[in-house]
C-alpha cells in the first residue's frame, strides 16, 4: 500500500470517528457582514452557505436590515462620500453615498479529499479544492454590490471564476441587478452538499458530434467521418449568468411569509454570448405563513435560528437557446493513392432552442427542512440532428438538524431523458446522504456520498469529505 | 441646643453607612461590570420591588450587560430592534426558562426566584449575551470601568460583602460597616 493510500485511509478513519464531512462551491457565506454588523454568521445562515429566514430577508431587503433599520444596526462607521446635504443640490453635485468604513471582504477556503468506488487508488487530498475572495456590502441608501473571484482546481488545472452583480435596490421589495444573474429557483449555491441539485446539471448538448467531410483525395468516394468537439459553455442550468434582473418581494398577510418574484434577460452562455439570442427567466414564489420574506410577522413561540415553520410553493421558467460550434480534423488517406495525403477540417453550428419550467416547494417544520424541485426541460435540436429530447428532473431533500451544530442531509433525484440515440439509461438515479458538523459558526465539516442507483451508474459511487471555512 | 442634637440624631438614617471603594479586574479591558453586594442576612429577608427591572434588546445588544437585582424580582425584557429576538437562561439557577422568540415593541417577563448568576442568550443571535446577577439582599452596587462602586443605606453591622464578575472569579471579604466604610477588592481569571 503507498503512502498516499495510508494517508488517505487515516484519513477516512479520522474523519469519520469526527463525524466529518463535505463542502460547497459557489459561495454565500459573508463574514463582511458579520463584520459590517457585529454579527454571527447564525443570523443569516441555519449552516452555511444555506440562508435561513432571517437571511432571505436580509437578502430581500437589498442586503439591508428590514424595516428601515439598517443604519442604527450598522456597527462599523461607514466612510461617507457626500454629506446628506447634497441630495438638495442635485443635479448640480454627486448624490451621496456611503461604503463599508473598512475593507468588506471575506475569505473561504474548501479542502476536499475525494474517494472513488471505482478507481480506490485514485483518492486524494484536494487541499484546496477552492479558495475564494468575495465581497458585498452596501453603496448608500440605494446600491449593494455582491460577488467572488474564485480560483479552483479542476483536475489538477486552476479556473478562475469571477461572478460579480451590482445592484440598484429601489426600495426593500424591488430591486434591479446587472452583472451575475441566477435564475435558479432554489439557490444552488445555498446548497449544504459538495454535489450539485440533478436538475441543474443537465447538459442536453453533447461534448462531441461525428462530422462528414468529402474526400479531397477520393471525391466520389465515401465521407470522411470523424469526431468534432466544443468547449465547456454547453448549457446548463447550473452555471451563473451574465444579465440583469428585476426582482422583488413583499410580505404576506400579517407580516408573515410573503411574495418573492424574478424576471430577467442574460446571455445564457459565458461573458460573451454564444449567440445573438437572449435568454429570458422568470419566477414566482410564495410563502405561507413563517417569518416574512422581507421580515417581521408574528413568529412561533419558540424560534431557533434555522426553524421558520413555514411552506413555500413556487413556478419557474425558461427559455432559451443555446449555439455550440463543433470542429474537428481528420488525416484524409486513400489507399490507392498513397501519395494523397492531406488533413481535412469541418465545423459546424447547432443552434438549440429549449424551454423549463418547474415548481419548487420548501417547508419547514421545526427542525426539519424538506424542499424540492421538478423541472420539465424540451430541447429542440441540441445534436443538430433534427432529434428533440425530453427531460423530467426532479429531486427532495431534507435537512434536519439534530443540533445546531449537526445537520443530516438525505437528498435523492432523478433525471430521464427520453432520447433514443444515446446510450445511457433513459433514467439515472441520485441518493446524496450527508452530514454537516458546524465546528464553529464559520468551520464546517462534511461528509458525504454520492451514490447512483440506477443500473448504468452502479459501481460509480463517490465519496467526499471537506472542510470549510471563512473568516 | 440638647433639644437640636437630639433633633438632629433622630433625622439621620438608623446608623446606616455606606461601602464604598473599588474593585480592581484584571486580565478584562477595565473594571466595569462588576457586582458588589452584600450576602446573606441571617435572620432578614427582603420583600422584592413591585416595580419590575428590564433588560432591552436593542442594537442586538443586550442592554445593560449586567443587571443586579434583589431575589424575587421580576424583570421585563423588551425588543426594540427591527428583528426578532429571544431571551433564555440554560441556568438551572433560573428554571432554564425559554420565553420564546417575539417581535419588536414586545417584551416578556420572568420573575428570578432564586439566587442566580444567571446567564441570558438569544437563540436568534448566538453573539448576544448578558447576565442578571440575583442577589439575596437590596444592598448591592455595580462598578465603573474604573473600578470604583457605592452601596448606599447599608446599616452598620458585619455583613460578607462579594464580588462577580461575568469572566472572572468571584470574591469576598467580611466588612463591618460604620459609617462610611470602604472595600477594595482584586478579582482575577
Amino acid at each position: 500500500m503507498s503512502m498516499h493510500r495510508r494517508g488517505f485511509g487515516l484519513l477516512c478513519l479520522l474523519s469519520g470517528l469526527a463525524l466529518a464531512f463535505l463542502i460547497v462551491p459557489s459561495a454565500s457565506a459573508v463574514p463582511p457582514f458579520a463584520r459590517k454588523y457585529q454579527t454571527s454568521c447564525a443570523t443569516c445562515h441555519s449552516a452555511y452557505p444555506k440562508l435561513n429566514y432571517f437571511g432571505r430577508a436580509f437578502k430581500n431587503n437589498g442586503y439591508r436590515y428590514p424595516a428601515g433599520t439598517d443604519a442604527e444596526m450598522t456597527k462599523e462607521k461607514p466612510v461617507s462620500l457626500g454629506a446628506e446635504g447634497y441630495k438638495r443640490m442635485w443635479p448640480k453635485a454627486l448624490w451621496p453615498a456611503d461604503i463599508a468604513g473598512s475593507i468588506p471582504v471575506g475569505i473561504r477556503a474548501i479542502l476536499r479529499a475525494t474517494a472513488f468506488e471505482n478507481d480506490a487508488s485514485n483518492g486524494s487530498f484536494e487541499f484546496p479544492h477552492e479558495v475564494e475572495v468575495f465581497a458585498a456590502g452596501t453603496i448608500g441608501e440605494s446600491f449593494s454590490y455582491f460577488g467572488e473571484i474564485e480560483i479552483e482546481n479542476e483536475d489538477n488545472e486552476l479556473e478562475l471564476a469571477m461572478p460579480f452583480a451590482l445592484q440598484y435596490d429601489h426600495r426593500p421589495g424591488l430591486h434591479i441587478r446587472i452583472g451575475e444573474v441566477s435564475p435558479h429557483p432554489i439557490h444552488d449555491g445555498h446548497r449544504l452538499t459538495s454535489s450539485h441539485y440533478n436538475p441543474y446539471d443537465v447538459r442536453t448538448t453533447p461534448s462531441s458530434l461525428t462530422l462528414r467531410a468529402t474526400n479531397p483525395n477520393n471525391p466520389t468516394g465515401p465521407q470522411l467521418s470523424f469526431t468534432g468537439s466544443t468547449g465547456e459553455d454547453r448549457w446548463r442550468l447550473r452555471d451563473g449568468q451574465a444579465g440583469i434582473e428585476v426582482w422583488g418581494a413583499r410580505n404576506g398577510i400579517g407580516g408573515n411569509g410573503g411574495l418573492t418574484w424574478t424576471a430577467g434577460i442574460a446571455n445564457g452562455q459565458g461573458l460573451i454570448d454564444s449567440n445573438g439570442d437572449k435568454d429570458v427567466f422568470a419566477r414566482v414564489a410564495y410563502k405561507f405563513g413563517g417569518y416574512g420574506e422581507l421580515g417581521g410577522g408574528e413568529p412561533p413561540a419558540q424560534t431557533e435560528f434555522w426553524r421558520d415553520d413555514s411552506f413555500k410553493v413556487g413556478l419557474f421558467v425558461y427559455r432559451g437557446t443555446s449555439t455550440n460550434t463543433y470542429s474537428g480534423s481528420t488525416v484524409a488517406l486513400d489507399p490507392s493513392r498513397p501519395a494523397g495525403v492531406g488533413t481535412v477540417s469541418a465545423s459546424t453550428e447547432v443552434n438549440n432552442d429549449f424551454d423549463l419550467v418547474g415548481v419548487e416547494i420548501d417547508w419547514f417544520f421545526r427542525d426539519l427542512n424538506v424542499y424540492a424541485m421538478y423541472v420539465i426541460q424540451g430541447d429542440d435540436d441540441p445534436r443538430g440532428t433534427g432529434e428533440s429530447i425530453d427531460t423530467d428532473s426532479w429531486f427532495v431533500e431534507g435537512d434536519y438538524t439534530i443540533y445546531p451544530w449537526l445537520i443530516g442531509v438525505l437528498r435523492y433525484g432523478q433525471t430521464k431523458q427520453d432520447f433514443s440515440v444515446r446510450t445511457d439509461p433513459g433514467t439515472q438515479q441520485f441518493l446524496v446522504p450527508a452530514v454537516v458538523l458546524m465546528a464553529r459558526a464559520n468551520i464546517k465539516f462534511t461528509a458525504e456520498a454520492q451514490m447512483r442507483l440506477d443500473d448504468a451508474g452502479e459501481g460509480n459511487d463517490v465519496y467526499v469529505m471537506a472542510i470549510d471555512f471563512a473568516f | 441646643m440638647i433639644i437640636a442634637a437630639i433633633i438632629t440624631i433622630v433625622a439621620l438614617p438608623l446608623a446606616a453607612g455606606d461601602i464604598h471603594g473599588k474593585v480592581a479586574c484584571k486580565g478584562v479591558r477595565n473594571s466595569a461590570d462588576a457586582v458588589v453586594y452584600v450576602d446573606r442576612i441571617a435572620g432578614k429577608t427582603f420583600p422584592p420591588p413591585a416595580a419590575h427591572a428590564r433588560v432591552d434588546q436593542k442594537g442586538m445588544l443586550f442592554i445593560p450587560h449586567v443587571l443586579p437585582v434583589v431575589t424575587g424580582t421580576t424583570v421585563d425584557f423588551l425588543n426594540s430592534d427591527a428583528v426578532l429576538h429571544n431571551v433564555f437562561s440554560p441556568d438551572a439557577c433560573a428554571e432554564k426558562f425559554n420565553l420564546g422568540t417575539w417581535p419588536q415593541g414586545k417584551s416578556k417577563s420572568y420573575t428570578f426566584k432564586k439566587e442566580c448568576m444567571a446567564v441570558l442568550l438569544c437563540n436568534v443571535h448566538p453573539e448576544m449575551e448578558a447576565f442578571v446577577a440575583v442577589v439575596p439582599t437590596p444592598y448591592f452596587a455595580m462598578t465603573e470601568p474604573d473600578g470604583s462602586y457605592s452601596i448606599k443605606d447599608v446599616p452598620d453591622g458585619s455583613y460578607t460583602v462579594k464580588v462577580w464578575h461575568p469572566k472572572l472569579k468571584a470574591s469576598q471579604k467580611s466588612v463591618t460597616v460604620k459609617g462610611a466604610t470602604e472595600a477594595n477588592f482584586e478579582i482575577k481569571k
